[in-house]
């Protein structure tokens, strides 16, 4: 095996893949990747057995090959090189690079040992842009549940129904939902959340294919091609958990409501967060108190329609919220003490976020 | 500002309680004198004729042979811990037991509701007087620490309140021993020093002290200066067992007293807003061999949920066709996030509050005051 390629180029690559290199792993060999050289291109392969990712670029190639090699010393020599073109030639087991006048010998391995990387999902699912699967992915990731008692509420679920699109994220305590217009063949899947960080650092408006079989999905973008392992289901019925009707409705400015919120929780207990709610017709009442740190009110104007009503949220888990919604007005939907109120901007009803209240006072 | 609340002679002044021929007599918990058990709690008559905790039984009597001896009640001391603590809740919603008999109380912000320190540490000792009959012993400060030492030095039947700007005029004169972690090894070493008082270690160059203790000075040196405990839960499994007064293969009795058992367990879990996250049950048989099974389970404060998974466990043991002597159960693993509600899980929800009903009406009438109609069997065979 031999060739020349751009060091930007190796090193862009390299870059993203390495990513999904495990840090640390017992299973050692997924520490190299794999390098193809032929028909002028070099293919780039890692796994961390659950995202098989695959990039191809352009080179120049002297002579056809394949050789195993520890991916992040690869990296670190092709981003320390000093010259727009490296090269590489593999002399028995020692893969040569030369970078100017700089020259390396690394030991390689046979490809033989990489895990076995399993065939790509024949069945194409749609089509969107990485600047539209961005958006998705942005408004609903940051809710997916760490606790790994729950295995489905650990990735995001993608899926067609009712000729709409729809990603879906929830930890237990809230959920997430956004959707977009879509007529495609219904279908769905779970997938961890790390997939994501590989597509949405490109550039936005290029294409992706989504691709799906029974337990795994495939993607592919520009140079980039990704298999990756689904998380077994079901997921929770989140359609039975969307409130249909609700008793009061809260138009609220987006800033303001972050500002108090801020402001009020800090008097609150820093493990509950507890903010207590109190709607009425032109305002909502924040308040929050603690034994450590005293007592909080503000008062926030807005335009509520409805009854009287007393809730009480963690601010944390509300601003949070309120940072993923872009909109200068928020609409907050209510029912009761005890049920999920439902967040989202004013201007778009694609996006939906559910809140459970807490369970201070234990609810009278 | 804390509150250190400490029951005086604990475990004598509950058999006090509840057999008042017992009161102004040397009393004796832990064992009688021909057993080999060691003295538990002495009343203040005991104590008298050099009587103390930590002692054979059999020294005991040779020191005071009119004195009067007890096996001990583990199961009313327990009761009587949970009564004390109830107590507590109802000054500050920040109560730390530490122990079975003692408890630090944060009262910061309970001035509007309870007047100075000391008029809401005068109506807890009323209160607990008029609801146990026992004595507490309160110490304030602004530390843990401090309302420790303060709660000792008022010992028995006292109160003593330690104002921020008279800390150093108290501590001065006391004797070393009475801060924390000084035992008696190292009050030896103190004292090869010559360092008797707070105000002689305070006087000793850092360098000696650091010779003479370690790095353990340090955390002395910490204390003094005003540097408290850290806040935490010292409770990592809450326990509940039961030995019954005569073996039994019958299942419904078994059953009904895992009920009971995961009830007492859950209500004390709820009132550390905890949430559990494993479940041990344990069974002893006739032979006393003992069995337990274990299992991760959804974080939870619902004895319904907690129950149907011990159900599940006893199950598998009671699969040894043996006589069964004592159930117990465990929770450990424990989370903080029970007041966070939860969208799917709708019955843990509905749960919540019919246990938020559960445990108020047991806080006013007491525990057996409502209690599920297959424990009913229980109170038949007066095993609760």
């Amino acid at each position: 095996m031999e060739f020349k390629i751009q060091k930007n180029v190796l090193e862009k690559t390299m870059g993203s893949v390495v990513k999904i290199i495990p840090p640390k792993s017992t299973y050692t060999i997924l520490q190299n990747i794999i390098l193809e050289a032929k028909d002028n291109t070099i293919a780039i392969q890692g796994t961390d057995l659950d995202i098989f990712v695959k990039k191809v670029v352009p080179a120049e190639v002297k002579e056809p090959g394949k050789v195993l090699i520890p991916g992040k010393k690869i990296l670190e020599i092709t981003r320390e090189s000093n010259i727009e073109e490296i090269k590489f030639k593999l002399k028995e087991l020692n893969l040569q690079i030369s970078a100017g006048s700089a020259h390396f010998n690394i030991p390689s391995l046979d490809p033989q040992e990489f895990p076995e990387i399993p065939e790509f999902p024949e069945k194409k699912w749609f089509e969107l842009s990485i600047g539209e699967l961005g958006e998705m992915v942005n408004s609903t990731i940051f809710m997916v549940a760490r606790d790994i008692s729950r295995r489905p509420m650990n990735g995001v679920l993608i899926q067609i129904k009712d000729d709409e699109l729809r990603f879906v994220t929830t930890d237990g305590a809230r959920l997430a939902l956004n959707k977009k217009k879509k007529i495609e063949n219904p279908g769905e899947l779970i997938v961890a959340t790390k997939l994501f960080d590989l597509i949405t650092a490109n550039k936005p408006e290029e294409k992706v294919a989504l691709y799906i079989e029974e337990r795994m999905m495939g993607v592919k973008f520009m140079d980039t091609t990704i298999i990756a392992r689904l998380i077994e289901g079901p997921y929770p019925k989140y359609e039975e958990v969307i409130p249909k009707s609700f008793t009061g409705n809260c138009t609220i400015e987006k800033e303001l409501l972050t500002g108090a919120l801020k402001r009020v929780s800090l008097v609150s207990s820093p493990q509950i967060k507890n903010v207590k709610f109190e709607f009425q017709e032109s305002s909502v009442m924040l308040s929050a108190s603690s034994p450590d740190f005293g007592e909080a009110k503000e008062k926030v104007p807005c335009v509520y329609e409805g009854e009287k009503l007393g809730i009480w949220f963690n601010a944390g888990f509300l601003l949070e919220i309120l940072r993923h919604i872009s909109a200068q007005d928020v609409i907050m939907q209510l029912t009761s003490q005890s049920s999920a109120a439902l967040v989202r901007p004013k201007t778009e009803e694609e996006l939906i976020y559910l809140l459970m209240p807490l369970r201070i006072d234990g609810w009278d | 500002m804390f509150l250190c609340a400490d029951l005086d002679a604990f475990f004598v002044s509950v058999e006090q309680a509840e057999n008042p021929e017992l009161k102004d007599k040397p009393v004796v918990v832990g064992g009688l004198p021909e057993e080999r058990g060691v003295v538990a709690s002495a009343s203040y008559e005991a104590r008298r004729y050099g009587i103390h905790s930590g002692m054979p039984t059999s020294r005991a009597y040779r020191l005071c042979p009119g004195a009067i001896f007890l096996r001990g009640n583990f199961r009313l001391y327990n009761e009587y811990s949970e009564r004390f603590y109830e107590i507590l809740t109802q000054f500050s919603p920040e109560v730390n037991m530490v122990s079975i008999d003692e408890a630090y109380i944060n009262i910061k912000g309970t001035r509007r509701l309870f007047g100075t320190p000391e008029q809401l540490a005068h109506r807890l000792k009323k209160e607990v007087e008029k609801r146990l009959d026992l004595c507490v012993t309160v110490g304030i400060a602004r530390t843990k620490v401090l309302s420790k030492i303060a709660c000792e030095r008022a010992k028995p039947d006292g109160l003593l309140f330690i104002p921020e700007d008279k800390e150093l005029e108290f501590l001065l004169p006391l004797r070393v021993n009475l801060l924390p972690g000084i035992g008696p090894k190292t009050d030896e070493i103190l004292k090869n020093l010559n360092i008797n008082t707070i105000a002689d270690l305070i006087n000793a160059p850092d360098q000696m002290l650091e010779t003479a203790l370690g790095n353990y000075y340090r955390i002395i040196k910490f204390f003094i200066n005003g540097g408290d405990y850290e806040i935490q839960d010292t409770r990592k499994s809450i326990s509940r067992e039961v030995t019954l007064p005569e073996d039994t293969t019958n299942k419904e009795l078994i059953y009904a007293l895992l009920l009971y058992l995961t009830e007492r367990a859950c209500n004390t879990l709820r009132r550390q807003h905890l949430v559990t996250k494993a479940l041990t049950i344990k069974i002893r048989f006739s032979d006393f061999k003992t069995k337990t099974k274990r299992t991760r389970i959804p974080g939870t404060d619902a004895q319904q949920r907690i129950f149907e998974y011990g159900a599940g466990l006893l199950k598998n043991l009671l699969k040894e066709k043996k006589r069964v002597r004592l159930v117990g159960i465990s929770l450990s693993r424990f989370q903080n996030d029970r007041f966070q509600a939860s969208i799917f899980r709708v019955q843990d929800n509905r749960f919540a509050r019919l246990n938020y009903a559960l445990d108020k009406t047991r806080e006013k009438f007491g525990f057996k005051s409502i209690i599920p109609a297959s424990t009913f069997i229980l109170k038949e065979q007066d095993l609760q």
